[in-house]
């Protein structure tokens, strides 16, 4: 036993009591199980468990980002309507897939995406490719048969078939080069983490990493945040009130919202660049003025590592994007 | 055709359901600090294991699953845009379902908690509450075990920082 379980123990004194309601869970879970049942006889597989492990995660859109051919949120949008690819993980049936991939695309209600195609299917490495390609789109454009992903590769650029790791410490690479090129000393770097969002068992949506940067007075922070909000199912509705709060609306439909956290004592504050793309990735630059890693303390900066134009071009950065 | 579950299987899981929500709510609680939201991501878990029951009784043991889904769904809440959490100066009181007054101390290390990023506070809720290992917490957080022993590092580093009196923990994998 030790003291943080005591504590624990005395935060749940007073635990009110539970609206205990099993007969909910049960017929929650009878009508989930259903709603997997019936899909899983659509596609022929019945019976079996491995429908979850099926999901298909769309991880970007198809084109790739190498160091010719980036793109700029600030841009006029691409004039070719672009494809997009999903990997499936997981040994279920492509046809289970490709269901799932026209329901959810049918669904999307914050981003429509009507007339999208599956327009091929490619096995390779034990990974399922799907490219969903809408109507007009060049197909030539989508991503090429790649090798096994090299981790040695130098890195950026991605490329939408790299597998998790490597788009981790891509993300790493370049946030650690940026905050370089901004003349800023990096004291401590947090690798990028990959999480899997609302699907289970597939490829990671949600990848963050931050570091901490010596300012004059003290250690503060710099982070980003990519979410790879899952067939537009995720709306961008969040409260924005001025002036610690303001949205643009960009020349291709993206939403810059920036933020003005107060984040406790000692006037801690949190700066947040997000960029909510169209196609539902959103993009988030955060810097504090104290430190997350092994040097935090009380202690808060004077100023933030970064001005609020340096902040966004981080945020801005194609590298996020895929 | 329909798969259901059996007679016998759903008798099993409404007795594990009725025996385990208690510590699933806590768990939730520490790890959210809401009551009313504590409840809703076990109601969650718990639909998701019925999801999976037959799966899970053969392959592993259910409470380990069913703390594995209820830290995910916590995660995946405090990760959605419109959810995204920023640490504040005093935890909002009239979100908290409080019916006596808990000690000053928890007060406090409830404030703190608020205050660790989503991951760290599962990392130490499972560790120093449930008492999960490294390696069954690495499996619950999907990362390595060093992973799991720099959050919880960096986790009560911030604890100690915050809070009036040290934090005494037994580090042991």
């Amino acid at each position: 036993m030790t003291d943080l379980f005591d504590r624990f123990a005395a935060m749940l004194d007073g635990e009110p009591a539970a609206p205990y309601d099993i007969d909910r869970v049960v017929a929650d879970g009878r009508r989930a199980l259903r709603r997997r049942t019936t899909l899983t006889v659509v596609v022929g597989t019945a019976g079996t468990a491995a429908v979850t492990a099926a999901v298909a995660v769309p991880i970007a859109a198809a084109q790739h980002a190498g160091p010719g051919n980036r793109i700029s949120v600030l841009s006029s949008p691409p004039q070719q309507p672009k494809c997009e690819l999903y990997y499936q993980a997981g040994p279920a049936g492509k046809k289970a897939t490709k269901v799932r991939l026209a329901k959810a695309y049918s669904l999307a209600q914050a981003h429509p995406k009507p007339g999208y195609k599956v327009s091929r299917v490619v096995t390779r490495h034990g990974v399922v490719e799907f490219e969903m390609c809408p109507p007009g789109a060049d197909t030539s454009a989508a991503p090429k048969p790649t090798a096994a992903p090299d981790p040695t590769a130098t890195m950026p650029p991605y490329s939408y078939s790299a597998d998790p790791q490597t788009i981790a410490d891509g993300f790493g690479h370049e946030l650690s080069t940026q905050v370089k090129q901004l003349g800023l000393t990096i004291i401590y770097s947090r690798a990028f983490a990959q999480e899997t969002s609302t699907l289970e068992k597939g490829h990671p949506t949600y990848y963050d990493g931050n570091v901490d940067v010596q300012l004059p007075d003290g250690p503060a922070d710099i982070g980003v945040q990519v979410t790879h909000a899952v067939t537009g199912l995720v709306p961008f509705d969040g409260a924005c009130n001025p002036p610690k709060c303001e949205q643009t609306k960009l020349a291709d439909g993206s939403v810059l919202q920036v933020s003005h956290i107060d984040a406790g004592s000692g006037g801690a504050e949190v700066i947040a660049v997000e960029i909510h793309h169209p196609n539902g990735l959103v993009v988030e630059a955060q810097e504090s003025n104290y430190a997350f890693g092994p040097e935090a303390t009380r202690a808060r900066t004077k100023d933030q590592p970064l001005t609020i134009d340096q902040l966004t071009t981080l945020a801005e950065d194609p590298a996020w994007t895929f | 055709m329909v798969v259901a579950m059996s007679d016998a299987d759903e008798a099993a899981f409404r007795a594990f359901a009725h025996t385990r929500r208690p510590a699933l709510r806590r768990t939730a609680y520490l790890m959210c600090g809401d009551w009313h939201q504590a409840d809703d991501l076990v109601q969650t878990a718990l639909t998701k294991l019925y999801v999976a029951w037959r799966r899970v009784r053969g392959d592993e043991a259910p409470d380990a699953y069913a703390r594995r889904i209820l830290t995910r769904c916590f995660l995946d809440e405090r990760r959605r845009p419109w959810r995204r959490e920023s640490p504040v100066e005093t935890f909002d009181e009239q979100a908290v379902l409080v019916v006596e007054r808990p000690d000053e101390s928890a007060l406090d290390l409830r404030d703190a908690l608020a205050q660790l990023p989503p991951r760290q506070r599962a990392t130490v809720v499972l560790r120093f509450w449930a008492d999960a290992s490294v390696a069954e917490t690495a499996d619950v957080l999907r990362c390595s075990e060093g992973t799991v022993k720099s959050q919880t590092a960096r986790a009560l580093t911030t604890l100690r920082s915050l809070l009036a009196d040290p934090v005494l923990v037994e580090e042991t994998s």
